[in-house]
């Protein structure tokens, strides 16, 4: 009889299973800072949350019965201030603080140090200055004697955080060229305009010396470093970026060649091959299979830079092959991904759309995924997370 | 049939039966019978989850229960708990197991008449401290595996059986010689703790513990003599005599011993809401010394009848358990625990004799058993998360089933075999309730409190965490 009123209670109990939601991105947001002060990390994970739930209040529940008040904005710029995006957290705190959240004095003095960063700059008093908080790579290796005033820290923390972002674009870049340049379909294209080859090397020792630079100024807190790192990174990109457009030109004049030899009449998949991660993935048309026009010009879009043409292009496009489309629906949630970060993560329209389009290729094709080479990590981070 | 008279002769043979009736556990003295591990988990928490802990394992108590679930921490903690324990223990007082009563004294009553004793411990019985990083964890923790002791007189109880006692092989009337009984047990387990993430979803841990093991017991017999007057007190038809001049023979059990052991445990999260837990945790092992000494009642006080090493041998542990976590406030935990009991009775050894001194008390007492248990345990959280302060109500069951030292089988109609089943009796299956209730001071300081009840404990719990 015991044994029955246990087994009844455990049914009773089973029955009262519910629905998941924010809090689960919240809780790893929280683990990442703790654990690790993984601030990009957790930067997307409390975007993710305030996707779904951008209203602070309540409590989550992080493990046992320990409990944390759900204030994602707070935390989501202390992430910012950490990655040294003053705006992005002053504008975060402002939500919270017009949300009602009670209790920001553990952020306050951050605040304040953004807020003297605005500022107009007085001249430099390194005895007088309090330690700017700090992004783990910069200013935590500095000696007392190198600290800057908080307006100095301040341009150095921002001009890093360009730097890095022109070097991800950068390196996205480099590695979509050269996967076209391992395109044995391409391989005549390439022969052709050895300027192409020579642009590629060139931008790639650019990259190069652009992150050497970017290291120095770190250590060295050196602002002339930085900025040299993005006016190299700046310079690479826009190689690279050059590059497929030239390329597909020299193919197309290939093409209207009448030369048997040439690999094929229409084009073949200039866009980055899909990585299949999945435990049984779909062998890949790596060449000769026909690629709609439309998907290749918002590829070459999206690889210019020009997201918002990226997503018109694929706007009335309805692709019958199911793996092309999954490969639309993929591109044009990173063009959406990407607007919607470059924006401030504010758009919450264009974040449910580039979900959905996530949602959508996943559908038609799981084994379609982004290539770690051709798209941002934060980007595969969102596809991966998105169900 | 031929009723034994009170006769020196008949009660020195009774003598020798009732050395031989104590029979239990490690050593066959009855007082042993009555200890009682403390396999509960540690924590108020748990206690009032009915104990259903393996597959939840996420506060730092699971350093002893389920080591692999300390990955889920990411700030370090200290936590403690004292506890107090009452027991209500059980044993055979006097009335009669086999044959009828004597019509001609009270005290010859028809069944056995069983006593009770009640004693209570109280005790630092947990004290953790978690050092948690990115993929992995470890734990210091001490923890109370037993904090026992009991005490309890006997009146002995009379029974018919066949011997030979010199003038042929025949039915006696027999009593077991009153006995004054105590017993303190401590075994306090230091222990350490490694969790590891393996994955996203899958956690594994290890433990080793260093055992402290402390025992002291003694158990005095009183003589039955006033062959005059046999229903006097000190008579065999009377009430005992327990003045300390009157004591027979008393058997020591004392020891001092360390051991090593470890645990095992993985922690499987299925998916936001669900996890599975398995645990092993071997049981550790001491030696202890025993002896059989004569008393000053007996004509050679002092003398030492019997001297032996005895083992203790604590029961390894397998639990599996699933949580569900139905929402930010509700939870359930159900765990199985398989606790190899029957261990307890591996190479019994007879404090009473030398060895094959008297084979039919060996014989008897290798009869002696005791059943593994299949333990269930489920329990129930709702947390009050929205309060100023969240507050958590815990209520939980778990199954017990009876571990007791019994005598197994028919006992037939020889001496030795039916005083063991005389004093080795089944128990009852037991089903403990559990209740508790925690109050969340922000993030850095949790007070849980809890109560467990069952017809033969009760357990009362008062644990804090402390976070930074």
């Amino acid at each position: 009889m015991p044994r029955r009123s246990l087994a009844l209670l455990l049914l009773l109990a089973v029955a009262a299973v519910a629905s998941a939601d924010y809090r689960e991105s919240y809780r790893n947001a929280i683990d990442a800072i703790e654990k690790k002060k993984d601030w990009a990390t957790a930067s997307s994970y409390l975007q993710a949350a305030i996707a779904e739930n951008p209203a602070e209040g309540g409590r989550v529940k992080l493990y046992g019965t320990r409990y944390k008040e759900y204030t994602p904005h707070v935390y989501l710029g202390l992430a910012y201030f950490n990655l040294g995006d003053c705006a992005g957290a002053l504008r975060e705190w402002q939500t919270a603080a017009s949300q009602g959240v009670a209790n920001m004095s553990e952020v306050e003095g951050f605040r304040v140090q953004c807020q003297a960063s605005a500022r107009p700059t007085p001249a430099p008093r390194a005895t007088a200055t309090p330690k700017p908080a700090v992004t783990p790579t910069a200013v935590a290796q500095a000696s007392p004697t190198q600290t800057p005033a908080v307006s100095d820290a301040a341009a150095l923390l921002e001009a890093i955080r360009r730097a890095e972002n022109e070097l991800g674009k950068a390196e996205t870049a480099e590695g979509m060229v050269t996967r076209l340049r391992a395109d044995r379909t391409l391989a005549d294209a390439w022969a052709r305009e050895a300027q192409l080859v020579r642009d590629l090397d060139d931008a790639s020792r650019s990259l190069e010396r652009a992150r050497a630079k970017l290291r120095s100024g770190k250590t060295g807190q050196s602002l002339v470093d930085v900025d040299e790192a993005i006016r190299l990174a700046t310079e690479a990109r826009a190689k690279l970026e050059a590059i497929p457009q030239r390329l597909e030109t020299a193919r197309t004049g290939l093409e209207q060649r009448p030369t048997p030899t040439l690999p094929g009449a229409t084009p073949t998949w200039p866009l980055p091959s899909p990585t299949p991660r999945g435990p049984t993935p779909t062998p890949l048309p790596a060449s000769g299979v026909k690629v709609p026009a439309a998907l290749l010009s918002a590829a070459q879009a999206f690889l210019g830079g020009d997201y918002q043409g990226t997503i018109d292009l694929l706007a009335d496009e309805n692709f019958a092959e199911r793996r092309v489309s999954a490969v639309a629906h993929l591109l044009r949630a990173a063009a959406r991904y990407v607007l919607y970060r470059s924006t401030g993560s504010a758009d919450e329209a264009l974040h449910r759309d580039a979900e959905a389009d996530v949602r959508s290729s996943k559908r038609l094709d799981s084994t379609v995924v982004p290539d770690p080479e051709a798209f941002s990590p934060s980007f595969i981070e969102f596809f991966d997370r998105t169900r | 049939m031929r009723r034994c008279s009170l006769t020196l002769v008949v009660c020195a043979a009774a003598a020798v039966v009732m050395m031989g009736t104590g029979a239990h556990a490690q050593t066959n003295a009855e007082v042993n019978a009555a200890i009682q591990f403390n396999f509960s988990t540690p924590g108020a928490r748990s206690l009032g989850l009915g104990g259903a802990f393996v597959g939840l394992a996420d506060d730092a108590t699971a350093a002893f229960t389920n080591p692999a679930g300390l990955t889920a921490l990411s700030k370090m903690e200290v936590s403690f708990e004292a506890r107090q324990w009452e027991y209500t223990n059980t044993y055979t007082w006097g009335g009669r197991s086999f044959g009828e009563p004597n019509p001609d004294y009270e005290i010859d009553t028809a069944g056995i008449t069983t006593g009770e004793a009640s004693d209570s411990t109280t005790g630092l019985s947990f004290l953790s401290f978690v050092y948690p990083r990115e993929k992995w964890a470890i734990a210091v923790y001490r923890h109370e595996l037993a904090n026992f002791e009991t005490r309890f007189r006997t009146q002995g109880a009379y029974f018919d059986a066949f011997d030979d006692l010199g003038d042929g092989y025949q039915e006696y009337t027999f009593r077991f010689y009153p006995v004054d009984a105590f017993l303190e047990l401590d075994i306090v387990n230091y222990g350490t703790s490694a969790a590891f993430r393996l994955g996203d979803n899958f956690n594994l841990g290890v433990g080793v513990s260093y055992y402290d093991f402390q025992l002291d017991s003694t158990t005095n017999r009183y003589g039955m003599w006033n062959a005059d007057f046999p229903e006097d007190p000190g008579g065999f038809w009377g009430v005992p005599d327990y003045s300390a001049s009157n004591v027979l023979n008393y058997q020591e059990q004392t020891g001092d011993d360390t051991d090593v052991a470890f645990n095992l445990g993985f922690l499987w999260k299925l998916g936001e809401k669900f996890s599975l837990g398995g645990v092993y945790r071997q049981g550790p092992s001491f030696s202890y010394n025993t002896r059989n000494v004569a008393g000053p009642a007996a004509a050679n006080p002092g003398e030492e009848f019997a001297a032996a090493e005895a083992e203790f041998n604590v029961p390894d542990v397998y639990g599996l358990g699933f949580a569900i976590r139905a929402t930010d406030a509700f939870t359930v935990a159900f765990d199985y625990s398989h606790v190899k009991y029957s261990s307890l009775t591996d190479n019994i050894v007879n404090i009473f004799s030398e060895p094959a001194e008297y084979p039919d008390q060996d014989e008897a007492a290798d009869r002696l058993t005791v059943d593994d248990a299949d333990e269930l345990h489920l329990g129930l959280e709702y947390v009050f998360v929205n309060a100023k302060y969240p507050v958590a109500l815990r209520f939980g069951s778990w199954y017990d089933p009876d571990h007791r030292v019994r005598f197994d089988g028919d006992p037939g109609e020889g001496r030795e075999a039916r005083a063991l089943a005389t004093s080795f009796r089944e128990g009852d299956d037991e089903l403990h309730y559990s209740a508790g209730i925690g109050f969340i001071f922000g993030e850095t300081f949790q007070l849980d409190a809890a109560a467990d009840f069952s017809d033969n404990i009760n357990t009362l719990s008062l644990s804090g965490v402390v976070r930074f």
